[in-house]
């Protein structure tokens, strides 16, 4: 299950109750560097570098050719960079992801792309666990 | 001291009774003060500031949103406090603060319930509302921070909002209480075509939201000069740096003020 809703309920639409900050859609371009202290909810183009202390969403129509920080992640769109979650990170069956990953617990849906390496830190101790999964396409 | 100033519209023969009661009720409520009627001729800025060099400190405004709006930037540049009596349409304002029409009003003046408002600032311009842009969008690009935004090909206006006041109030307070006027911030809100068109529902005119992003500072460069409209009013060419004032405006609201309104 996504920890995310889609953008209309969660986000900025007619319904949402102020839970993001910034709401990126598709009739905009994001050039430079994105921080936010708040949730971001990416449908549009970013391009250069991001990052939030909370919650990221990329949309399935969303394209983030950047480094991506947040504290948790869900990836329905396409990403050329590196992402570092400090928790949960999801990628999605329509996600497609060229960079490495690091996050605490990762989540892959059966038909995500992933190239790249995937490092984990254990939860419960402070040790690191790689998965080298160049070109490992998930079906 | 009170200061009311009579918009121009109110010189139509429909209003005399209308202002006759409200006239009866101030001196009921021992809210009396100095009466201004605008005319062509009379500059509603220079009028406050001649007032205010006498010592006024409150100015009730009688008219509707337009009339509010176009005080803004004088109020903002003076410690003043706001009050509104609204009269006639469009008073969408004077609804999300809780103010009745008319003579009721004036019992909201009288009880002077005052909350401060965040006020934007463009250039040098004070704004309560908003500021638009929806010509030549591909030839604007917006700065915030370290980024900057570009529109896309899709973006046909773009809105920068600090008190937001859609029409029929109270279906719209949900999505309005994202650009409360009390957060400390500006909502720049971008809007694409509406491309979904459906048999039954019904047009509304506004284009849907796309992108929200909120700051303290915007600045909207150009490659031309290009009209900035501010509080649906003014205009202003581009580049233009908008921030949230450091001054706030002192207004007076009734108890049926929107819930996000403290």
């Amino acid at each position: 299950m996504s920890m995310f809703k889609n953008g209309n309920e969660e986000g900025y639409g007619a319904e949402s109750n102020g839970v993001e900050d910034t709401l990126i859609g598709n009739s905009i371009k994001i050039e430079g560097d994105l921080v936010s202290n708040g949730s971001i909810n990416v449908e549009g183009e970013v391009v250069g570098s991001l990052k939030t202390e909370k919650q990221l969403r990329v949309g399935e129509k969303a394209k983030v050719v950047a480094d991506v920080k947040a504290q948790e992640a869900f990836i329905a769109g396409v990403i050329q960079g590196n992402i570092t979650v400090g928790g949960r990170l999801e990628l999605a069956s329509t996600a497609r992801v060229t960079g490495d990953l690091q996050a605490a617990v990762l989540s892959i849906a059966a038909g995500a792309i992933f190239n790249g390496k995937a490092t984990m830190q254990e939860t419960s101790g402070g040790g690191f666990i790689e998965n080298k999964a160049e070109e490992a396409d998930e079906e | 001291m009170y200061y009311y100033v009579y918009d121009t519209f109110l010189s139509d023969k429909k209003y005399e009774k209308v202002l006759d009661k409200i006239k009866v009720t101030l001196l009921d409520l021992d809210i009396q003060g100095k009466h201004e009627r605008l005319t062509l001729l009379k500059s509603i800025d220079e009028l406050i500031k001649d007032e205010v060099k006498r010592g006024i400190n409150t100015i009730v405004i009688l008219g509707n949103d337009k009339t509010l709006l176009r005080v803004i930037d004088t109020v903002g540049r003076h410690n003043i406090t706001l009050g509104m009596i609204p009269i006639g349409p469009d008073n969408s304002i004077a609804e999300c603060l809780g103010i009745p029409t008319e003579e009721a009003a004036c019992e909201i003046i009288a009880a002077r319930k005052i909350v401060q408002l965040d006020l934007g600032k463009a250039n040098d311009q004070y704004f309560l509302s908003s500021l638009k842009v929806d010509k030549n969008i591909n030839r604007v690009s917006i700065h915030k921070d370290n980024y900057r935004i570009v529109p896309q090909p899709n973006c046909v206006e773009f809105d920068i909002y600090n008190l937001y006041y859609p029409e029929g109030v109270e279906n719209y307070e949900k999505q309005m209480k994202k650009f409360s006027p009390q957060d400390d911030k500006l909502e720049l809100v971008i809007r694409k075509n509406e491309t979904k068109k459906t048999w039954f529902k019904k047009k509304t005119g506004i284009n849907p939201i796309d992108s929200i992003i909120q700051s303290k500072l915007f600045k909207i460069k150009s490659f031309e000069y290009l009209p900035v409209v501010l509080d649906g009013y003014k205009v202003i060419k581009t580049p233009v740096i908008v921030e949230l004032a450091p001054c706030k405006l002192k207004m007076i609201v009734g108890k049926d003020r929107l819930k996000y309104i403290q």
